[in-house]
């Protein structure tokens, strides 16, 4: 039995969901908008022994029948305003139901794409970037400042071919420093800001599904490919095969985190060097998949039916 | 000249307790007070290709990476004032502060008290739920432990227990004794709103242990024979200070109740306080380039 759980307002859900069903997989969907109440799980801790259900209102589902679970950490969305309960309060319940499941999935020796323990690396792009070039990756050059003259002077010694995006996975959106920016610069003495040079060549989307890896370039005139349609810009994208090394650096790069699913970002030059920015571990692949029809979510189905990992 | 460079708050007791050390032992301390940074704070990082490099400056302190010997890593995170964090830039900041935090600390090759991994940065206080995932080795006991979202379960697991259990929050470290069927039917309306974290009570003497570097500080009785299994616990979640809380039975039998990255020290006695404070500027203040801690 294969446990999807997340909202269904979430493509990604959406698609796991049909998915399985297309390929005929027992599963049982946890509403995370009806959690707790129709959908409810309980679990204890009885010496190393984890036991529990998860429940719907189809049933109850025995933990230790769960071979695979695909969970997305959202915010829940149109949960009902209790009333007597501050926004304050609001956020603390919600916060506590989260850890709930993040607890669970945590402990269950099942299939889990993916283990939030798996995935807070990518909350400090810095962090990842200090663990990337181990993988044989080259990393661009970053300079992160508060200091206005540094990032001028970077943005010179660069010859003016410099991106900059935010530290963290929040606002995360690559823009390209240009001259009129110059005077905005005074600001990052507010908030510390990654500046990084521009590297030419090819983006690269790379999907790593347990053992298996998805490639995809991708050719657009924007900085960052992932909002082309909201800046007006083109984009395309094919299926390729990337060089065996390359592909396996992506799966160990992967498996160091704790990730079963990962979305890798590399950035191909024109002498075949790979350069990486990041590896997101909730990756939205719906799009890629739709694009190359690249059988990812098949992949993701089959992983989750795989038994103990 | 080296220094040990601090990053916590004022009201951080265990912060403020090794500035003093360090003060009157004559070390130069950096401190960054993470809510008042910014604007303020200079900070400039340069990192590309594995090479790493950079200097920072606060009130007229300034100072090289590759000056700092040590770093007494306490911040929480958050880099604003409890006001500004409820708006939307304050939360942002906080992010990217944190973000910066975890990227820096790691970057540095000298001894730094906690540098855990990305497991554990939104995690403190740590419990059974935690540590059956985080420490599959565990040596200790851990107690019965059931976390439910229907309050039929939470009544078996009360009575399984004899009818004394606690009711903690997940999210909060603190923890409520059930012990009466009145407190048992107060969780009944709070099942509806929140899960239901339930734990078993152990009877037995509390102990608690320190572990700072490759020293464990009791705090009342020693008991060095478990000083051990301390060590590997912290050395397992990868923090060179934590404090556990455990429990020995009149059967013998240990149990880890908790284990706390940031242990505040303030319940801690004055003798084994200074004793932890002592190793920890040793720690930090070692001229040795080493990235044991």
């Amino acid at each position: 039995m294969i446990l999807v759980c997340g909202v269904l307002g979430d493509a990604m859900i959406e698609l796991m969901c049909a998915r399985l069903n297309d390929m005929g997989c027992e599963y049982v969907f946890l509403d995370e908008s009806r959690f707790p109440g129709e959908f409810n799980v309980s679990w204890s801790i009885r010496g190393k022994d984890l036991t529990g259900y998860v429940s719907s209102p189809s049933g109850k589902v025995a933990l230790d029948d769960i071979t695979g679970i695909y969970v997305r950490y959202v915010q829940y969305r149109n949960r009902r305003k209790r009333e007597g309960i501050s926004d304050h309060e609001e956020e603390l319940i919600k916060a506590e139901h989260q850890v709930c499941l993040m607890h669970l999935f945590d402990a269950m020796p099942a299939v889990v794409v993916n283990r939030v323990r798996a995935s807070v690396s990518n909350d400090s792009k810095l962090y990842q970037q200090l663990q990337i070039p181990s993988f044989g990756f080259l990393t661009p050059r970053t300079l992160v400042t508060t200091d206005p003259e540094q990032a001028v002077a970077f943005f010179h010694s660069c010859r003016r071919r410099v991106i900059y995006k935010s530290l963290s996975g929040v606002r995360s959106i690559v823009r390209r420093l240009e001259d009129k920016d110059l005077p905005r610069l005074q600001l990052v003495r507010n908030c510390p800001t990654q500046f990084q040079e521009v590297v030419e060549g090819v983006d690269i989307r790379v999907h790593v599904v347990g053992e298996d890896v998805f490639a995809t370039e991708l050719k657009s005139e924007a900085s960052d490919y992932r909002y082309a349609s909201s800046t007006g810009d083109s984009l395309t994208a094919r299926a390729i095969d990337i060089p065996p090394d390359v592909a396996a650096a992506c799966v160990r790069l992967t498996r160091s985190s704790g990730l079963t699913l990962s979305g890798i970002d590399l950035r191909k030059t024109a002498d075949d060097k790979y350069y990486c920015f990041e590896m997101n571990p909730s990756p939205g692949f719906i799009f890629y998949e739709r694009a190359t029809g690249q059988p990812i979510s098949e992949a993701v189905a089959r992983l989750l039916l795989g038994g103990p990992h | 000249m080296g220094c040990t460079l601090i990053i916590g708050r004022d009201e951080d007791l265990c912060c403020r307790l090794v500035r003093e050390r360090l003060a009157s032992l004559r070390r130069r301390v950096v401190y960054l007070q993470e809510d008042k940074l910014f604007p303020g704070l200079r900070f400039n990082w340069e990192l590309g290709d594995g090479a790493s490099s950079g200097a920072l400056e606060l009130a007229g302190q300034a100072v090289e990476f590759d000056q700092i010997h040590g770093v007494l890593a306490r911040f929480s995170g958050i880099a604003t004032s409890p006001e500004d964090f409820q708006t939307k830039d304050g939360r942002y900041l906080s992010s990217e502060w944190h973000a910066l935090t975890r990227g820096f600390i790691q970057s540095l090759s000298c001894p730094v008290v906690n540098r855990p991994g990305p497991e554990l940065w939104y995690r403190s206080a740590l419990r059974a739920p935690d540590l059956v995932s985080l420490v599959p080795e565990l040596t200790f006991r851990l107690p019965r432990t059931m976390v439910a979202t229907c309050f039929e379960e939470a009544r078996r697991f009360f009575d399984l227990a004899g009818g004394r259990i606690y009711y903690s929050p997940l999210t909060v470290p603190s923890d409520y004794l059930i012990d009466t069927e009145r407190a048992m039917q107060k969780l009944e309306p709070l099942s509806e709103i929140l899960p239901l974290h339930l734990s078993e009570v152990i009877a037995g003497e509390t102990v608690d242990a320190y572990v700072v570097g490759t020293q464990v500080v009791f705090d009342g009785v020693s008991h060095t024979t478990v000083g051990t299994h301390c060590q590997a616990v912290a050395e397992s979640l990868g923090l060179a200070l934590c404090h556990l809380r455990i429990i020995v039975t009149a059967e013998g039998e240990w149990y880890c109740m908790s284990v706390n990255g940031t242990p505040t020290l303030f319940e801690c006695a004055e003798q084994p306080r200074n004793a932890i404070v002592g190793h920890l500027v040793e720690i930090l203040s070692s001229e040795t380039q080493s990235g044991a801690a």
